[in-house]
C-alpha cells in the first residue's frame, strides 16, 4: 500500500505539480510504502483523520523517520532542505537564495526573530502539494494572481489589524493604473505586488525612498524628476507625493495624473487661441471656471503647495510643457496614422516605418521630461520626436510625389494610345467607303464562241 | 447560298478579326499601364535582407538593421552572428545591445534581456523575437523567422 491509497487527492496535486518527480518520503520521510493487508487498509482509510483522543481510534504509525507535516513555523526550512542546496538545485537551473532572502523579509523577521507564525511562509504563496510554475495561469505565483494570494493575508482585516496594518491596499492596488492594465488588461508585464515590494525578500532595499523602486521601471522619469526643483524639496514624498492616493500605507492607489491634465491642456489650447500670452489668472479661469475646484480634482496635488494657482508663475510654465509635449504626440500619432494608411496601399514604406520605429522610445521619454519642471528641456525632447516624425513624413510625401507623377505621366500614354486608335479606325473606315466591289468574273472564252 | 452572301459573310468575318485584333491590342496596352500604377504592390519586400557589415562586426559589435520595414539587432557573439527584433516586445522602444553585460536594455521602463533575447527583468512580458542569421561566402543575410 502506498501514500496515495489513503492521501489520493495529496498524491493527485503532487502528480500534477512541478515535484511531480518526487516521491512523498523525500519530503514526510518514513517508508515508500506499508505492509499493510486490504482489511486494515479499509480500515484506515474509512477513519484516516482520526486522532487519539477525538474517535477513540489508534493513529496510522507511518513509520521510523516520518517528519509528518511541518509547523508553520519550520515550512521555510523543510523548503530550503532542497530549495537552498546547490547541489540539488543545479540541474533545475533555480537559485538557492530564498531561504536567506526570506530570512531578510519582513515575513522572515517577524517568523525567525518574534517567532509569530502567522506571516506568510512559503506554502501561502507557492501551496504546499499543488505548487506550479509561475509560468503557469493557475499558479498562485502567475502575475494575474498575485494580488489575489497577497490578498490572501493582506486584505484580511482581522489579521492586518494586529499587525497594525491597513487591510485595503490590495484593493487600492486593483483600482491603480498598475492594477487595472494587470486584472482589467491582462498585462503581465504590469507590475504586481512583488515587482515593487520584491518576493521572498519582500520590500526591497530602499523602499522606504520609493521613488528607489518607481525608478527601476520609469527610469526617465526618475532621471527629470531628480533634476528638478521638486526632489531637493524637503518633505517632499518622491513619486507618490503627486501619484499616490493617499497618506502612509494608502498610497497604493497610484494614478496618472496626465488624463485630467489632458483635458485641461484642451481648455488650455482654445484659451491661446484668443489670448496669446495668458496670465496665471487666465490659465486657472480658462481650466476650470471654479479654480477651487481644481484642489478637489486633478490638481490637487500640486495646489498642496502651490496653494495660490492664480498668482504662481509656475502654473503657466507647467502648462506650457503639457502643451508642448500634447503637440508632440499629436504630431506622432497623425504620422503614425498616415504612415499605417500609406502602408495598407500600393506604396513600399518599409524604410519610414523604420525610421518611425524610432520615434516610439522618443515618445516614451518625452512625457517624462515634464518631471524636470523645464520647458527648455521639454523642447528639446520633443524637437527629437517632431525631427523623427518629420522625417517619415517627409520620405512618406516623396514616395507620393512619385506615384502622382505615375499617375499623371500616364495620361498622355492613353491619350496617345486612343488618338492613334482613333487615326486607325478613321483610316479603315476610309479605305471601307472606297472599297470597290470586284466585278463579277467575266465569262469564259469558250461561252463567246 | 449566293455569292455575295458568302462574300459578306467572309468581311464581317475579317471585320470581326480586326476588333479581336484592336482589343487585343487594347488590353496588350492597358493592363500593363494599370500594373504601371501599382508597381510596389507586388511582392512585399523581400523575405531575406542581406545585412552589409555585419560580416565585419567585432566580437561584442553589434549593429540596428532594417528587416521587412522591422528594427532588428545584429550581435556578434562568440558563438556567431545572432539577430532579434530590436523592438521591446513591452511598448515597442528600441533596444540597445550592452556589451559589457551581454544584454539587451530596453531604455524605456528599463527591461532587460539577455543574449538569447529571453527577459532578464522588468516589464516585457514575452522574450525579443529572434530571427534567422545566415552566411553565404562573405554575405549574410537576415530573415524573419
Amino acid at each position: 500500500m502506498s501514500c496515495a491509497t489513503c492521501h489520493a487527492d495529496k498524491a493527485g496535486q503532487l502528480a500534477a505539480s512541478v515535484h511531480k518527480t518526487l516521491h512523498c518520503q523525500e519530503c514526510h520521510g518514513g517508508p515508500a510504502s506499508y505492509g499493510l493487508s486490504a482489511e486494515e487498509a479499509k480500515r484506515y482509510r474509512a477513519d484516516h483523520h482520526a486522532l487519539p483522543g477525538k474517535s477513540g481510534s489508534a493513529r496510522f504509525d507511518h513509520g521510523a523517520g516520518f517528519k509528518g507535516k511541518p509547523s508553520r513555523r519550520d515550512v521555510p526550512a523543510f523548503c530550503g532542505d532542497c530549495h537552498a542546496d546547490v547541489e540539488r538545485m543545479n540541474p533545475y537551473g533555480l537559485h538557492t537564495d530564498q531561504l536567506v532572502r526570506y530570512r531578510t523579509s519582513v515575513h522572515g523577521k517577524t517568523l525567525f526573530e518574534k517567532g509569530d507564525d502567522r506571516v506568510a511562509v512559503c506554502t501561502d504563496c507557492h501551496g504546499s502539494h499543488d505548487v506550479l510554475s509561475s509560468h503557469d495561469s493557475a499558479s498562485k505565483t502567475y502575475p494575474l494572481n498575485v494580488p489575489d494570494t497577497c490578498a490572501h493575508c493582506h486584505a484580511n482585516k482581522k489579521l492586518m489589524g494586529s499587525f497594525g496594518l491597513p487591510s485595503e491596499i490590495v484593493d487600492e492596488y486593483r483600482h491603480s493604473v498598475h492594477g487595472r492594465l494587470l486584472l482589467e488588461q491582462h498585462d503581465t508585464g504590469a507590475p504586481t505586488c512583488a515587482t515593487c515590494h520584491g518576493n521572498h525578500a519582500a520590500a526591497p532595499p530602499g523602499f522606504g525612498a520609493v521613488g528607489a523602486v518607481c525608478g527601476r521601471c520609469h527610469p526617465h522619469v526618475e532621471e527629470n524628476y531628480l533634476a528638478s526643483i521638486h526632489a531637493s524639496q524637503e518633505g517632499f514624498d518622491g513619486c507618490i507625493q503627486c501619484h499616490g492616493g493617499g497618506e502612509g500605507h494608502h498610497r497604493h492607489f497610484i494614478q496618472r495624473i496626465t488624463v485630467p491634465a489632458g483635458r485641461m491642456i484642451h481648455r488650455y489650447a482654445e484659451l491661446l487661441r484668443s489670448v496669446p500670452d495668458p496670465t496665471p489668472e487666465q490659465i486657472t479661469a480658462a481650466i476650470h471656471p471654479q479654480p477651487r475646484r481644481i484642489i478637489d480634482q486633478a490638481m490637487s496635488t500640486c495646489t498642496e503647495c502651490h496653494d495660490e494657482p492664480d498668482e504662481d508663475e509656475s502654473i503657466p510654465k507647467l502648462f506650457k510643457e503639457l502643451d508642448r509635449i500634447a503637440r508632440g504626440e499629436r504630431h506622432f500619432v497623425k504620422t503614425a496614422h498616415r504612415l499605417d494608411v500609406i502602408s495598407q496601399g500600393v506604396l513600399l514604406v518599409e524604410d519610414q516605418q523604420f525610421q518611425f520605429e524610432e520615434a516610439k522610445t522618443h515618445l516614451i521619454a518625452l512625457a517624462p521630461v515634464q518631471h524636470r519642471l523645464d520647458p527648455a528641456a521639454v523642447d528639446k525632447e520633443a524637437a527629437k520626436l517632431d525631427q523623427v516624425c518629420d522625417e517619415v513624413n517627409g520620405g512618406l510625401d516623396h514616395l507620393e510625389h512619385g506615384l502622382q507623377w505615375r499617375y499623371r505621366s500616364l495620361i498622355p500614354i492613353w491619350a496617345f494610345a486612343v488618338i492613334f486608335a482613333g487615326l486607325l479606325y478613321a483610316k479603315y473606315r476610309r479605305l471601307d467607303r472606297e472599297y470597290v466591289e470586284p466585278a463579277p468574273a467575266n465569262e469564259t472564252p469558250g461561252n463567246h464562241s | 447560298m449566293t455569292k455575295e452572301q458568302t462574300t459578306t459573310t467572309r468581311r464581317g468575318f475579317l471585320d470581326w478579326l480586326i476588333s479581336l485584333g484592336a482589343l487585343i491590342t487594347g488590353l496588350a496596352v492597358t493592363i500593363p499601364g494599370v500594373m504601371y500604377l501599382w508597381p510596389a504592390a507586388r511582392g512585399k519586400g523581400a523575405k531575406r535582407v542581406q545585412v552589409k557589415g555585419a560580416g565585419k562586426l567585432a566580437p561584442g559589435q553589434s549593429m540596428m538593421v532594417q528587416v521587412n520595414g522591422k528594427a532588428a539587432i545584429v550581435v556578434r557573439e562568440r558563438s556567431g552572428l545572432k539577430a532579434f527584433s530590436a523592438s521591446c516586445t513591452h511598448l515597442g522602444c528600441l533596444v540597445k545591445w550592452v556589451p559589457g553585460k551581454r544584454q539587451f536594455h530596453c531604455p524605456c521602463h528599463a527591461g532587460v534581456f539577455d543574449e538569447n533575447g529571453a527577459v532578464v527583468s522588468g516589464p516585457p512580458p514575452t522574450p525579443l523575437p529572434e530571427y534567422k542569421v545566415k552566411k553565404i561566402g562573405a554575405k549574410v543575410f537576415v530573415s524573419l523567422a
